[in-house]
């Protein structure tokens, strides 16, 4: 049964471009992009918050643990084997650090949850995965083809094997039409979808796997001790909040000791502040880019991921008449036709459409495919009506003493204060030192983007910036965000509209991003 | 009869008399007086121009804090009344509140409600601008602060509207400010 739902998963996640949703009991839903669910990865703070389940990790030892009720499983990133309830299982994908955060696959998941009463739940119309505490899914089907049927609702007296010898069905049938994790938690009440006997969709159903299946519903069926803890937590699905994500993400940061001995490591063994000594993380970041491999110096530049900012539930700043996440989407969408027309450069876009990308998982997603350089693509506002410009920005040299030294107090910073977020923490300053590392390479390219742009769109120059740009820290090559324009500016919002405007912006970003591309290749050769 | 207007003179007089010691006796020291020096101090704090929408000072008198925090809440205090200069606007916007502000090993946390989120533009330049017209205003008027640190509601969000990271302290930003 679980392996036929992961069959399923991994052959509909191969049929969905989008992004896939992870459903929680309430009306907000955690969304993961595309190239996660693609990769059957599901990020590890949100899947713990969702599954309502403690988490420890320590990036240190790379050892983690999710608990939840009696039952336990125990990972390490890289690694394909775990602890399941003291039982070492298998597994066929290991989990994977990408930036600093953590990514589970699904089959640890899937584990996990069929020990602690979970249920998961693939609807591949809506492209959801939807984790309920329900024995029966609240969507009845997992095959689009099998939608005719009718419902059944289940009476006293009645058990799954009874219903099934009513239709003349299978139990394996009925469990995996019904996505039923359980047969023996199926309660009055429920509602259990019966196919349309003899119909081929049912037939195909039955053929995917089914000796596995029935493998798997054999044990299935062995009595269940009752769980009390359990059953009284079946009172709905899991529904997971945005909010809840917010604070899983803090909650789940730090409590293992792993994050003192990761800090004071960091600030070197004397246990002061690096206010201008950084050669130990310096070091952590060498090893960190070494790991990574650095293309550029190798092979050049061969591909590059082009972030269309905001998305979906996120308009960005929005002028009259447009919104600033559908400008930039045009732009990322010419700009990878445009680049990949011109060379043989690979163009990853973060998003092909209106949906929204987390931040972190924008860089991941440059990380995790090893880009040459990454690309974010915004339209400016500001308070001011008539501000204007074109302008350039690269991640802050956080050079100065005085800012080393203020990131330093906040670091030592007391209990009262973000003590949770540690452990986020530290691996924050290794990619901010990554990025570091790629300081000259981002302002080299921001330059040439300002100086294409600006002699060819006549625009005024604003210039190149540093700022402490989310979607640029952890970046593990250049990475420069551009701001096409200013959206709450009458003038720039009726250019960000007229489409010559906007293919001459594209071709000059494509341009000078060739130039680039061209410039340091030449100087690697010499 | 007699007694009563007698009574009433009394109290007549009793209210005036203590109208006139309530205006000639000391006020007994409140909240304000335990908090602030009688002195004044000249601050200037940063808005946006509505040119470039680059940051410009403006000078204000504060009642001299006895501890930088006090001082540091009457600046976003002043920063939250906005600007009086016509060319000038406010770089927060409307109805944000301030929860607190904390000092604590030489960071300033500024604690606003979450409508500095709700009701932000968006936008980097917005958004530079909200955060360095706090930092800017704080640090350059408190020289014992390092940097400063954003809070909304009592967390650390992850950006104002999508840019620019909070989790890490702000300094005095020069560029920001027009010259």
């Amino acid at each position: 049964m679980k392996k036929t739902l992961l069959f399923l998963l991994i052959t509909t996640l191969a049929f969905c471009e989008e992004s896939i949703r992870l459903v929680g009991y309430d009306t907000q839903q955690f969304i993961i992009s595309s190239w996660l669910s693609k990769e059957n990865l599901l990020p590890m703070k949100e899947t713990a918050s969702i599954l309502e389940a403690r988490l420890d990790y320590n990036p240190i030892t790379k050892e983690g643990t999710l608990s939840k009720g009696k039952s336990s499983i125990k990972f390490w990133a890289e690694r394909s084997e775990a602890i399941l309830d003291e039982k070492k299982v298998l597994l066929d994908h290991s989990p994977k650090v990408v930036a600093g955060r953590v990514y589970l696959p699904l089959e640890l998941v899937e584990k996990f949850c069929a020990k602690s009463g979970v249920n998961i739940c693939l609807n591949p119309e809506k492209e959801e995965l939807i984790f309920t505490k329900e024995a029966v899914c609240p969507i009845p089907l997992n095959n689009k083809e099998s939608k005719e049927g009718f419902w059944h609702k289940v009476e006293k007296g009645e058990n799954l094997w009874r219903i099934a010898q009513q239709y003349n069905l299978s139990i394996p049938t009925l469990t995996s039409l019904n996505n039923i994790s359980d047969p023996t938690r199926v309660k009055v009440g429920d509602k259990i979808f019966i196919p349309q006997i003899g119909l081929p969709q049912t037939s195909t159903i039955r053929d995917q796997g089914s000796g596995i299946r029935d493998q798997g519903i054999s044990s299935n069926l062995e009595p269940r001790t009752p769980n009390p803890d359990l059953d009284d937590q079946i009172s709905g699905k899991i529904l997971i909040t945005n909010k809840d994500v917010q604070a899983a993400r803090k909650d789940t940061a730090v409590e293992s000791k792993g994050v003192q001995i990761t800090n004071k490591d960091i600030q070197g063994t004397d246990g002061k502040i690096p206010a201008t000594n950084r050669e130990a993380k310096i070091a952590k970041i060498d090893s960190l880019i070494e790991k990574r491999g650095s293309p550029i110096s190798r092979f050049g530049i061969k591909r590059i991921v082009i972030d269309a900012g905001h998305g979906g539930k996120d308009p960005g700043a929005c002028g009259r008449t447009i919104k600033e996440k559908d400008v930039v989407l045009q732009i990322a969408k010419r700009l990878k036709e445009k680049i990949e027309e011109e060379s043989g450069i690979e163009v990853i876009l973060t998003r092909d459409d209106d949906y929204y990308v987390p931040l972190p998982e924008r860089t991941a997603l440059a990380n995790y495919k090893k880009a040459d350089l990454f690309v974010s693509i915004h339209a400016n506002a500001a308070f001011s009506k008539r501000a204007t410009g074109f302008e350039v920005f690269h991640l802050s040299t956080a050079a100065s003493d005085k800012e080393a030294e203020a990131l330093a107090e906040s670091e030592n910073k007391s209990i009262r204060f973000d003590e949770k977020e540690l452990k986020d923490y530290t691996h924050q300053i290794l990619a901010d030192m990554a990025q570091q590392g790629f300081l000259k390479e981002s302002v080299e390219l921001a330059s040439i983007i300002q100086k294409e742009v600006v002699s060819r769109l006549d625009m005024k120059a604003r210039g190149v910036k540093s700022a402490n740009f989310y979607v640029l820290k952890d970046a593990l090559m250049p990475a420069v965000l551009v701001e096409t324009g200013f959206i709450s500016n009458g003038y720039e919002e009726s250019r960000l509209k007229d489409k010559k405007f906007l293919a001459l912006m594209t071709d000059s970003l494509c341009d000078a991003i060739l130039k680039y591309k061209e410039s340091y290749e030449t100087a690697l050769k010499e | 009869m007699k007694k009563e207007r007698g009574a009433g003179t009394f109290l007549f007089f009793l209210v005036i008399a203590i109208g006139l010691a309530a205006l000639f006796f000391p006020k007994p020291e409140g909240e304000q007086g335990l908090l602030f020096d009688k002195e004044k101090k000249k601050v200037k704090i940063f808005f946006v121009d509505k040119e470039e929408g680059l940051l410009i000072s403006e000078e204000r008198s504060i009642l001299k804090g006895k501890k930088p925090v006090d001082e540091a809440r009457e600046i976003i205090k002043e920063l939250l009344s906005g600007p009086t200069c016509s060319w000038l606007q406010s770089a927060i916007p409307e109805n944000v509140k301030l929860r607190e502000v904390y000092i604590h090993k030489q960071i300033a946390y500024v604690d606003l409600s979450k409508d500095i989120v709700e009701n932000h533009p968006g936008g980097s330049s917005a958004e530079l601008c909200t955060i360095y017209s706090i930092t800017n205003s704080l640090t350059l008027n408190l020289p014992e602060l390092l940097g400063v640190k954003i809070l909304v509601e009592g967390k650390s969000p992850e950006t104002l509207a999508g840019h620019i990271a909070l989790d890490e302290p702000f300094i005095f930003n020069e560029e920001m400010v027009k010259r």
